[in-house]
């Protein structure tokens, strides 16, 4: 498979993603996944390519006090899945949460930045307060994971970045450098 | 006396030290200098809730890693009673309030501490900057080390795995840890085991088990259990209050319906029931055959008062005339000093 098939098929799975293309997602879903699957095996067998869908989004909060949700699709096409959310305020307080198509909350974490303050402590040079979380899954269940935000007169932001790849064989040897690969992405 | 002396002296020595012997969290890391600042940070815990939690409030002290990789928390001003503490570094040129959960970088660790209590934790490197504990020393954590462990499986399961088996080995390691809650002796560690599980979806489940636990625990006063208590009587609270009206509202049905039907039967049973008790002196003389004239002349009353009696009578008895009022069957139910003339 030349380069220039990989980037038709990129394209394609980036489209598909979009409600608006609804024509393209049909044919993704009834024609040319088939299609895809063949390609990827054959990138694979390889050990040198694959197919990866990255997301990134920066939420820019200030002195916000509202939810915000953040939809991650995982569509069939995909069966593995790599989640990293980070949070820096200077101001007030920040609850994430990464949750599964199921309503489960898979990974939360809690930034205070507010307390600092009403206590008096001086954030000096280093202003903020900070924290991450990450998460990967191999086979992630399928539908609509969602990250959501809820601020409390927060100043700062918040981070989200997503990674899907598609690799038909899940061998673990493959994956973990694609995993070492994708560190350099995210961050 | 000089023997008595010196003894005197060794006593006093001995107390002193015993006395003011400093009491650490010890921590042994070792940690890549060019990324990580060579400080360690500890915040304390207050509740399970709060561990995912960063804040400046939180951290209570920090302590300079040593090139050998040593670095070393008091004890002697901590609280008296056991709590949960976070130790985190920080990335170089990163707010000392930083946390990262998960993946190759995560940088924290958790353990129990009283005041006054030694604690030993050597960091293994592996993978990850944070990859394997071991604890010596205050011997609760020795038991933390455990059910970390068994955390740590259950979030690989989470990462891995099977999708079709996934389910039912996160439910089978979630069984694992809540045994080990149920069962164990120490109640800080059995609480946090349970935290770990996500109690308040397993609650739905099995109320019981929560009652029971509360029930065992009921002497702990610690801020942990005092707030595991509160957001236990959170959940039980809504489902009592809505069993409560619910069953209300069910016998208040039940016992409106009961005294509707038993009315109805006995409506049916007697219509004469139905009728006032001026009603039923009209019909008395009725049946007697008296006119109305006679009837408002016996009563004192005018004809037309009789008149609109009557009228209610045949509507109540469902009759249309004198005769079918002469065939009705009817106990006489009632004294006529019951009813003076004047009530009419």
């Amino acid at each position: 498979m030349t380069d220039n098939e990989v980037f038709l098929l990129f394209v394609m799975t980036l489209l598909s993603q979009n409600p608006k293309f609804t024509v393209m997602k049909k044919l993704i879903r009834n024609a040319a996944l088939p299609v895809m699957m063949l390609m990827a095996v054959s990138v694979t067998s390889s050990g040198q390519e694959y197919i990866k869908l990255e997301r990134s989004k920066t939420l820019h909060l200030d002195n916000n006090s509202e939810k915000t949700e953040m939809p991650i699709k995982v569509t069939v096409e995909y069966n593995y899945l790599r989640v990293k959310i980070q949070g820096q305020i200077h101001k007030g307080d920040i609850l994430i949460e990464l949750i599964d198509p199921d309503g489960e909350v898979q990974r939360d974490f809690k930034i205070e930045a507010g307390s600092a303050a009403a206590e008096g402590i001086d954030l000096g040079d280093k202003g903020y307060v900070a924290s991450e979380i990450e998460k990967s899954y191999r086979e992630p269940e399928r539908g609509n994971w969602t990250v959501r935000i809820r601020a409390e007169n927060a100043t700062g932001q918040v981070r989200i970045y997503s990674l899907q790849i598609y690799n038909p064989r899940t061998n673990l040897i493959e994956l973990e450098q694609i995993e070492k690969d994708t560190d350099e992405h995210i961050g | 006396m000089n023997k008595v002396f010196l003894a005197l002296v060794l006593f006093l020595m001995g107390f002193v030290s015993t006395s003011f012997a400093q009491h650490n969290i010890t921590v042994d890391i070792e940690i890549d200098t060019t990324k990580w600042a060579p400080v360690a940070y500890l915040s304390l815990i207050p509740d399970f809730n709060n561990m995912n939690t960063i804040s400046y409030g939180q951290i209570i002290e920090q302590s300079e890693i040593s090139k050998e990789g040593l670095c070393e928390f008091s004890t002697g001003y901590l609280p008296e009673e056991e709590h949960l503490y976070r130790v985190h570094f920080s990335k170089k040129g990163d707010s000392p309030a930083s946390l990262i959960i998960g993946g190759k970088d995560h940088n924290h660790f958790f353990l129990f501490a009283a005041r006054n209590s030694e604690v030993s934790v050597t960091v293994n490197r592996g993978n990850g900057f944070i990859n394997d504990l071991k604890f010596e020393g205050y011997s609760l954590n020795k038991a933390l080390w455990i059910i970390n462990a068994s955390l740590e499986a259950l979030d690989s399961i989470g990462q891995n795995g099977n999708i079709v088996n996934r389910e039912y080995a996160i439910e089978s390691v979630n069984e694992e840890i809540k045994t080990y809650a149920d069962t164990c002796s120490l109640p800080l560690l059995s609480l946090y085991a349970l935290y770990n599980i996500n109690y308040s979806e397993d609650y739905d489940n099995n109320p019981a088990f929560y009652r029971r636990y509360l029930h065992k625990w009921r002497s702990q006063k610690s801020s942990y259990f005092r707030e595991f208590r509160s957001s236990i009587r959170a959940e039980i609270k809504p489902a009592r209050i809505i069993s409560i009206i619910g069953g209300s509202v069910i016998l208040i049905i039940i016992v409106a319906m009961a005294i509707y039907y038993k009315r109805e039967k006995k409506n049916n049973k007697n219509p004469i029931s139905r009728l006032t008790i001026q009603e039923r002196k009209v019909l008395d003389l009725l049946k007697q055959g008296k006119s109305n004239k006679e009837i408002a002349e016996e009563c004192s009353v005018s004809v037309s008062t009789i008149k609109s009696h009557v009228n209610s009578i045949y509507s109540k008895l469902d009759v249309r005339s004198r005769k079918e009022i002469m065939d009705i069957e009817y106990q006489t139910t009632w004294n006529k000093s019951d009813f003076p003339s004047s009530t009419l």
